[in-house]
């Protein structure tokens, strides 16, 4: 069946030889200027949209609300006398 | 793994599917010259987004289906223009098949075609076709009869 099926098709003729043959040979001038790979570009873009966020929730009173601050207990207090007593390093 | 084909590697394999990928061609557009075209269109296609296969073992499938798609899309511009070519005189051996194939719907056609003549497997012909295997199944069982029904009053 299959040779039969071949038979009823024309065989590949001498004009499609030589267009792919010109194709082919015209490659090198078509490569692809993709240089950086597309997981790469999106690592890229992921960092850059993590980082708007982070200056986002800063800027915003977004950490406030959701870590309300809270007075001091006395023993941080405590901590903050006794580390001024500390005498300052020399530089 | 990052894997891109070289211009070595891609003619090889493009020469190795030649005459296959001239047959696929032919049975969408019935005209050697328009064949041509079709297939520029589909290395340069294929060259330029080569980067995107990640296994070598499928660029035949690959570039069969680029291939089928740009013959679809230069027929359907053609018949958009009405500049549908009248088919050249045949070269074919099997004159009596040949006709009878061409006579048979695009649709029943080309599965028939990529199973029985280019040993592609149903799962592969979906693929290409992007239909499901069991459409696949069911036009080239259709396909087969309408052949044979042809075949015979032509007789």
């Amino acid at each position: 069946m299959r040779d039969r099926l071949k038979r009823a098709f024309p065989k590949t003729p001498s004009s499609f030889e030589t267009r792919m043959e010109q194709v082919l040979a015209d490659l090198p001038k078509r490569r692809s200027h993709r240089s950086v790979p597309r997981t790469v570009a999106a690592m890229l873009a992921a960092a850059v949209a993590m980082g708007g966020l982070a200056i986002a929730a800063t800027h915003s009173q977004l950490l406030d609300a959701i870590f309300p601050t809270q007075p001091p207990t006395p023993q941080a207090e405590n901590l903050v006398v006794e580390l001024a007593w500390l005498p300052k390093r020399k530089m | 793994m990052w894997w891109r084909m070289d211009e070595q590697q891609f003619s090889k394999s493009v020469f190795e599917a030649k005459n296959k990928l001239f047959r696929i061609s032919y049975s969408i557009l019935h005209n050697e010259q328009d064949c041509a075209d079709a297939l520029q269109e589909a290395l340069l296609r294929a060259w330029q987004h080569s980067g995107k296969l990640r296994d070598e073992r499928y660029f035949d499938t690959w570039l069969v289906r680029i291939l089928i798609n740009e013959s679809k899309r230069l027929r359907a511009s053609r018949q958009r223009r009405s500049e549908w070519p009248a088919a050249p005189e045949c070269a074919a051996e099997d004159i009596g098949l040949h006709d009878a194939l061409m006579e048979l719907d695009e649709r029943y056609r080309l599965p028939i075609v990529l199973h029985s003549m280019e040993g592609y497997q149903l799962e592969e012909i979906a693929y290409l076709l992007r239909v499901p295997v069991g459409t696949v199944k069911s036009r080239m069982h259709t396909g087969r009869s309408r052949l044979k029904t042809i075949l015979e009053t032509e007789e």
